[in-house]
């Protein structure tokens, strides 16, 4: 059974199991939750407590779940492992990838993400020919870091001259960060969900990364959150992370305005459904197992 | 706005608590509904939300499994509805609990 539920925690609150239940109470309130149908939780607020076996049952159930730190940004995910049963299988070929095919998997990723980044900007009329071209241009393993002069472009005519920092005040940065933050942590999940190793990337290779090959893959669905977080920015007037955007961004998982393989989906039953592609991929070598989420605009504009 | 259906499977069951045995085999019924994570509507009424058609069908075949291995005596019966018909239910005396409101919502806050 798919779960389909979000979580969000942000009142001083208690969490225990019982029964196989999750409880949560505080002095008012008692809700039970069945795990089986929650598909993420979000830990925002700084007065819960937990036990460990709430995180035992958490990981069993492939909860993705991100913790917040004190500024209610998203700082740490729970990441499970020995969730596959071909676990080892997956492993040894992700250990054992060549590195020409790691170069042609992030040509297609960074291909597919340039195609997107260009399709969110002529949806707001403010096209750019460049972008097309250099998705041309890309060859295996980006040597000519297409990528970044993309991305140069795209921010700065998204966003009206927009810097990208992790750290910053921004309403726009933030915003994206904790969209993106949310995103990893799916994607994370779905990843050990099917048996790898999220710390060796295809392309990514910080060694403080814990999670190269979540960015790695995480990419072709940034434009996806881009627009998303784009469009909800028009109605939100503050120039911080309101606690009513914050909301919002966390639904943006649940539209349906992505294409996935023909069918319109939800970023959250898409991403599953694209790790266990490029499962397929590392297990065949072969490149044309993949398949990349697109926007269906038609959708979009019902959706926001 | 969403693809999925969601499906209530509503269960009633009127169990004989006369003998020790009895009573252990409902606190059996019982226990297993707390677990699969249904919800009390009433007493002896339970329901559980399911987001297809799909999965409430499985859900019931491990339900059927369960009543038939471990119920023998009794009245048990359930049935689907979708969340629409679920909501045209008309509560004449007292009220909905929280928990019903929460089962159903995508994105829960605490």
């Amino acid at each position: 059974m798919a779960a389909w539920k979000t979580i969000r925690i942000t009142k001083p609150c208690k969490l225990r199991i019982k029964n196989g239940n999750l409880v949560i109470e505080d002095e008012t309130m008692r809700v039970k939750l069945s795990l089986s149908d929650i598909d993420s939780i979000i830990f925002e607020g700084d007065r819960f407590t937990l036990s460990a076996k709430v995180l035992a049952a958490l990981s069993k159930h492939k909860v993705a779940a991100l913790f917040c730190d004190e500024y209610y940004m998203p700082t740490a995910i729970l990441h499970p492992y020995h969730q596959s049963s071909l676990a080892t299988e997956t492993l040894k070929a992700q250990l054992s990838l060549p590195d020409d095919l790691c170069d042609r998997f992030w040509q297609e990723i960074i291909r597919v993400k340039i195609l997107n980044q260009s399709a969110v900007l002529s949806y707001f009329a403010k096209e750019d020919q460049k972008l097309e071209k250099y998705a041309k241009q890309i060859r295996p393993g980006d040597p000519y870091r297409t990528e970044a002069k993309s991305a140069r472009i795209y921010w700065k005519k998204l966003f009206n001259d927009l810097k990208r920092e992790a750290n910053s005040l921004d309403v726009r940065n933030q915003a994206l960060n904790y969209a993106y933050a949310i995103l990893r942590s799916l994607i994370t999940r779905d990843l050990s969900a099917a048996g790898f190793i999220p710390a060796l990337g295809l392309w990514h290779d910080n060694r403080y990364n814990a999670f190269n090959l979540s960015d790695d893959l995480m990419e072709p669905f940034r434009p996806l959150v881009d627009i998303a977080i784009y469009l909800l920015l028009q109605n939100y007037k503050d120039d911080y992370l309101a606690p009513a955007l914050k909301r919002d961004i966390v639904t943006i998982f649940d539209k349906e305005y992505i294409i996935f393989e023909g069918g319109l989906s939800t970023m959250r039953t898409t991403s599953v459904r694209y790790i266990q592609r490029f499962k397929a991929a590392i297990l065949n070598r072969k490149i044309e197992f993949i398949n990349f989420p697109t926007i269906d605009f038609e959708a979009l504009s019902e959706c926001f | 706005m969403s693809a999925f259906k969601i499906m209530w499977l509503i269960v009633m069951f009127d169990l004989p608590t006369t003998s020790k045995k009895d009573r252990k085999r409902y606190r059996w019924l019982f226990n297993y509904l707390d677990k699969e994570g249904y919800i009390r509507l009433q007493y002896s009424v339970y329901g559980k939300v399911f987001n297809s058609l799909q999965s409430a069908n499985y859900g019931k075949k491990r339900l059927k499994d369960f009543l038939k291995i471990n119920i023998k005596k009794g009245n048990v019966r359930m049935f689907l509805m979708t969340d629409a018909q679920f909501g045209k239910m008309e509560i004449v005396v007292g009220e909905q609990s929280s928990q019903e409101e929460i089962v159903q919502q995508l994105l829960f806050d605490f």
